[in-house]
């Protein structure tokens, strides 16, 4: 039956028939300041630890020192926890320490934006808005210009309170004499969802102020993966240089140079 | 004057271990016999040093049973140990020659 006394100092001495376990604030010491230590190391490194401290009691003991004191004189004779911690902490690799941190760092950052709320849609949607950022063609699945067709890329921009308005292309068939008027929109703020029904204020004319249709093109539901695109086309005529969106509430309008003109 | 490449503690262990396996606390009574009571370590900080020789290969370690039933962790010099050491003692009995001959020298104080 185990005999469990409490020593000073917060040592404890368990005597169990074959001998004595000294477990010690020695070790506890020492492993504290070693926190990068993975539990293996610390495992190992406690067990040699203590399995010393153990040693030295029970030689202390053979010479007539009652377990309490043999354990304290033991423990006394390993010096200074501090020291010998700095001394070892040289011998393992801060490796696992970092690759814990940055693990850290991640998951505090994954619960900050799980906070701005949507979780994992915001996630998807914050990516989305920085991938759009770089380059718009990514998402916006739309086909190569027919044959016959002149295309133009752009990268235009119009901002309309917290949103950006993007052109990024223009295809022109010439048989009909049509523009066809590509574009997305994102939040500036790549954190933030983009606005809805945006493209509903936006209005594409040509040099005669006539109005151009949405066909439908490319709309996903906006909100969820963070931009949205649309196709407009409008007639134009030989010799026309601009197309323009306008929009209504910022009264804010791009200009959309036709470089190639039917 | 050249400064010793391995500290005296790393080269006393080895110098120990070269005789026989030994476990911690058996290194530390050896040294303080052996020595006639002149080095004296603070227990705690041999492990360090046992540690290290071990990140450099100079040593490796097993457990084996104590007669009390405790597992105890015996450490053994490997052949790159035996090299360090054989190089390491020679440069310190070059040291410990040189200072014989300038302490010679030296007026006795006291």
């Amino acid at each position: 039956m185990a005999d469990l006394r409490p020593g000073d100092g917060g040592r404890f001495v368990l005597r169990s028939g074959s001998g004595v376990r000294a477990m010690t604030g020695f070790c506890d010491r020492v492993l504290g300041e070693l926190p990068h230590l993975t539990r293996k190391e610390k495992r190992a490194l406690r067990a040699e630890l203590e399995g010393h401290i153990a040693d030295h009691a029970e030689a202390l003991e053979e010479k007539g020192l009652a377990p309490e004191e043999a354990a304290a004189k033991a423990e006394e004779a390993m010096g200074d926890a501090s020291e010998t911690a700095k001394a070892l902490a040289q011998c393992y690799s801060r490796f696992w320490l970092w690759v814990g941190r940055g693990v850290n760092l991640l998951l505090a950052v994954a619960v900050v934006l799980c906070w701005l709320g949507g979780g994992g849609q915001r996630l998807m949607a914050i990516g989305a808005n920085l991938l759009v950022r770089l380059d718009p063609e990514i998402f916006s699945g739309m086909e190569p210009p027919a044959e016959g067709w002149t295309s133009q890329s752009f990268d235009l921009r119009m901002e309309a309170g917290e949103q950006v308005i993007r052109v990024y292309r223009v295809d022109i068939d010439p048989e009909r004499e049509e523009a066809h008027v590509y574009a997305c929109h994102y939040p500036k703020n790549p954190l933030l969802r983009p606005g809805s029904g945006v493209e509903f204020y936006l209005t594409l004319t040509n040099q005669r102020g006539e109005v151009g249709e949405e066909t439908g093109g490319i709309s996903f539901m906006p909100g969820y993966l963070g931009w949205n695109y649309w196709e407009r086309i409008v007639p134009i005529r030989p010799g026309d240089r601009w197309v323009y969106y306008t929009y209504d509430i910022y009264d804010v309008r791009l200009e959309i140079p036709l470089e190639v003109a039917p | 004057m050249k400064k010793k490449t391995m500290d005296h503690t790393d080269l006393l262990v080895l110098a120990l271990l070269a005789e026989a396996d030994m476990y911690g606390y058996q290194i530390i009574t050896e040294l303080e016999k052996r020595s006639e009571h002149i080095f004296e370590m603070k227990e705690g900080t041999l492990y360090p040093v046992l540690h290290g020789l071990w990140k450099e290969g100079a040593v490796e370690c097993y457990e084996a049973q104590a007669p009390t039933g405790r597992a105890r962790k015996y450490y053994h010099l490997t052949k790159k140990g035996r090299e360090f050491l054989k190089n390491e003692a020679e440069e310190w009995r070059t040291y410990a020659r040189g200072m014989e001959v300038v302490l010679s020298y030296a007026p006795a104080v006291g």
